[in-house]
């Protein structure tokens, strides 16, 4: 005697189907992902922040990209110079240091893929110089500006 | 032997999963016929038209970084066009000016309400410090051109759009400062 197909039998199956179908695609992508990145060097720039913060960022911590919840990178180099401000003097700006303050540039390796339109990280998040992004480590937190990406020599 | 009149058709497990295969194949070559690798729908009219977008306070280290022939990317990694000429200017923005002490200050509220127009506070053009540009870019895209709003892969552009986008090497925000047709598009 045949045994008859049934509904709860044929919403298993397509269940089963869907569910190798996107196991499948989702390994694909996290393969084509891995062969296409390439290690690049991220330069962030933190505008004015407190002189108190130099000593907060280390080289070989892990920064985050806080928005989006995903870890950028390792930190391999930090740079700091006086911070200057534009004050208005006559009918003309001159550029002063402001006490306390600092900008600090920040260089992180991060892998990503290049693609015609630009540079892309974790697979989905295009990253270009202008753009910015708030940046934190076990000590710190601010945002920074994207002044440079390139491949790591 | 006489067939019941009541037989009916039966699937079996085998069945049921080539239906299924083939459901999935017909419905991924429709997907790829209808919307194509670009995201857009099927283009019915297409319109050659060129839009300018003004970036303004851009530090002067970026200025180099957008050329010509860049694709410029809006949010969800869709194209709106390409770059076909790149301005650098000073940037220039609009500061109050500043009045002496003891300086007699027009009383524009009550000049507005004695005469029924709108007055305009003095303000001066300063050029700002620091090395800040204002580039200016014309972007060339094909799209669809109706009540003076140009519709581009999802995305609706009129003159004074504020626009998020990127080019290969920069991010940033702009606004649409003029729009024109440069080719009327035929159904296609």
């Amino acid at each position: 005697m045949k045994k008859k197909i049934n509904v709860i039998d044929v919403f298993i199956i397509l269940a089963v189907v869907f569910s190798l179908l996107g196991v499948g695609v989702r390994m694909y992508i996290n393969a084509f992902i891995e062969n296409h990145s390439e290690n690049h060097i991220i330069t962030l720039k933190f505008s004015g922040i407190s002189e108190e913060y130099k000593d907060k960022l280390n080289v070989g911590e892990e920064a985050e990209w806080k928005d989006n919840a995903l870890i950028l990178g390792e930190i391999i180099g930090i740079e700091s110079v006086p911070h200057k401000t534009p004050i208005l003097d006559g009918d003309k700006y001159t550029e002063v240091v402001e006490n306390g303050k600092i900008d600090m540039t920040v260089r992180i390796r991060v892998t990503g893929e290049d693609r015609d339109s630009g540079f892309r990280f974790a697979g989905k998040y295009y990253m270009s110089c202008g753009m910015s992004i708030t940046v934190e480590t076990v000590n710190f937190e601010g945002m920074a500006v994207i002044m440079d990406i390139s491949h790591e020599k | 032997m006489e067939k019941s009149k009541s037989a009916k058709f039966r699937f079996n497990f085998f069945d049921v999963a080539v239906i299924a295969i083939i459901a999935l194949i017909a419905t991924g070559l429709a997907y790829i016929y209808f919307i194509g690798s670009d995201g857009a729908g099927p283009k019915i009219i297409t319109d050659e038209v060129e839009f300018v977008l003004e970036i303004e306070m851009v530090d002067r280290s970026f200025k180099e970084l957008i050329k010509e022939g860049d694709p410029v990317i809006a949010y969800g990694s869709n194209s709106i066009g390409e770059v076909t000429n790149v301005l650098i200017k000073d940037y220039v923005s609009m500061n109050d000016t500043a009045m002496p002490d003891g300086t007699d200050l027009p009383d524009t509220a009550a000049d507005s309400e004695a005469t029924g127009e709108a007055t305009v506070t003095p303000v001066s053009k300063t050029i700002e410090p620091g090395g800040y540009v204002t580039i200016v870019l014309t972007i060339r895209c094909s799209g669809n051109w109706e009540d003076s709003a140009l519709t581009v892969n999802g995305m609706r552009i009129r003159e004074g759009s504020r626009i998020e986008a990127h080019t290969p090497k920069f991010t940033f925000n702009a606004t649409c400062t003029s729009m024109k047709v440069i080719d009327d598009g035929e159904e296609g």
